[in-house]
């Protein structure tokens, strides 16, 4: 599938047709480990090296080669959620009838928390082709 | 989207619908005098109601001749039917290029002299729509004056305030409602230094242990609470009644009002709800007064 990725890296994507966010898929970044942290997770996501990470200055100091996010058991259920294949849309629907709140209610949550993953670089929301394009011709 | 017998009621400001149960209010107004309620599905929006006071009746194909006329303004090629007959509105409807139609309708209701606007959308997938327009601009009732609104039914909280009493504001937040009431007392009525506050906390699954006397504590830290059981239509509650929090002067001049708070779960619901009322020392009023009742669900 051709798809494009919202992610804060590189330029920055034209804004999307709010008709067909629903279609989107988010996906992890793949080189992001989770670990269990309470009653949630621990997502820790790799650092990219700098030159001045290396030797001879990490002899003297010790540089971290991840940075953490720390989910609480809402955030845990929606990172589960996010398997690559499942739409935004189901994903909320689930999180609504779970948790017996109205749709509307569970996207407010679910947007907002999913667009602080994508602003940590640790999830990206891909839109399908089709409403790509849909997206281009409505201009 | 065709019309079931599933439909949601929504009763704001004396006015009286009901719509296709996906549909969701994203705006709401409070004024008597003006507002609307915006309501979208889970992609676009549906239908704007828009009420104003107007004491005689206005000359409505004239609003909306003039309405058709600024259309065409900004395009020349919009082509304009009559709206499906619905009985009491009078209005356009204009096919859309993306598919579907918008239907520009209004009303003028004597009995509370109100002129009500409604812009509804039909979706591409509407497989009936002049159905759907006879549905839900039929189905809208102006009960009574916005003034005199008791009943407040929306966002899943469903209340009726007891006489004199009046909407003054809302919060609204995902999974957390709360609709304050004043009470008003006089000719012409003003507000008195009476309060009410109903609030529905939803996700209870994932905050609430089920102790409410903690979770008064919490919200009102200064508050010195006495505790009580207490019931709610059948459901065990908590009571809490204590002084609104102040300077001690003015406790001393027992300027601060009686706080009386009811709490209870609705498992069924998985929310909290709440009623709390602000009263003048040595007359309170009960929370009970407030008939809340749980909406049926409807995503």
């Amino acid at each position: 599938m051709k798809t494009r990725t919202l992610s804060t890296a590189g330029r920055a994507p034209g804004p999307i047709d709010p008709e067909l966010i629903l279609d989107a898929v988010p996906v992890r970044n793949q080189a992001v480990r989770s670990e269990k942290y309470g009653e949630g997770l621990l997502l820790k996501t790799p650092i990219a090296p700098r030159w001045w990470m290396g030797p001879p200055f990490s002899w003297l100091m010790a540089y971290r080669k991840e940075r953490g996010v720390a989910l609480d058991k809402l955030g845990a259920e929606v990172w589960e959620a996010c398997d690559g294949d499942t739409t935004l849309e189901t994903i909320i629907e689930r999180f609504a009838d779970r948790h017996r709140i109205r749709f509307h209610e569970a996207r407010i949550s679910v947007m907002q928390f999913l667009k602080m993953l994508v602003q940590r670089k640790v999830m990206a929301v891909v839109v399908p082709r089709a409403a790509e394009r849909a997206t281009e011709a409505g201009g | 989207m065709t019309l079931t017998t599933d439909r949601q009621r929504i009763e704001w400001m004396g006015l009286r619908l009901s719509v296709p149960p996906d549909w969701q209010v994203v705006r709401h107004g409070i004024d008597p005098e003006k507002g609307r309620l915006v309501l979208v599905d889970r992609r676009r929006q549906r239908l704007q109601l828009v009420w104003t006071r107007l004491d005689a009746a206005p000359d409505l194909e004239h609003m909306l001749d003039d309405h058709r006329a600024r259309e065409l303004e900004h395009d020349a090629s919009a082509e304009f039917s009559p709206m499906p007959d619905t009985p009491g509105w009078v209005g356009l409807r204009r096919e859309l290029d993306a598919g579907g139609a918008m239907v520009r309708a209004a009303r003028y209701d004597a009995p509370t002299r109100r002129l009500l606007e409604a812009v509804l959308t039909c979706d591409v997938n509407d497989t009936d729509d002049a159905a759907l327009t006879r549905g839900v601009l039929g189905d809208i009732k102006a009960v009574c004056d916005p003034a005199d609104a008791r009943r407040f039914c929306l966002f899943d909280l469903d209340v009726a305030a007891p006489p004199h009493w009046r909407l003054s504001k809302t919060q609204v937040q995902p999974a957390d409602v709360t609709f304050r009431f004043t009470e008003h007392d006089g000719d012409p009525p003003r507000p008195t230094r009476n309060e009410a506050a109903i609030r529905r906390r939803g996700m209870a699954d994932v905050w609430d242990a089920g102790d409410h006397e903690k979770l008064l504590r919490r919200q009102e830290p200064d508050a010195a609470f006495e505790f009580g059981p207490a019931q709610y239509h059948g459901a065990p509650a908590t009571m809490g009644l204590s002084l609104e929090p102040g300077k001690r002067y003015a406790r001393l001049m027992g300027k601060l009002r009686d706080r009386r708070d009811l709490v209870w779960s609705s498992p069924a619901e998985n929310a909290v709800y709440q009623i709390t009322t602000l009263s003048k020392s040595g007359r309170p009023v009960e929370p009970t007064a407030f008939e809340v009742s749980f909406i049926r669900r409807s995503r």
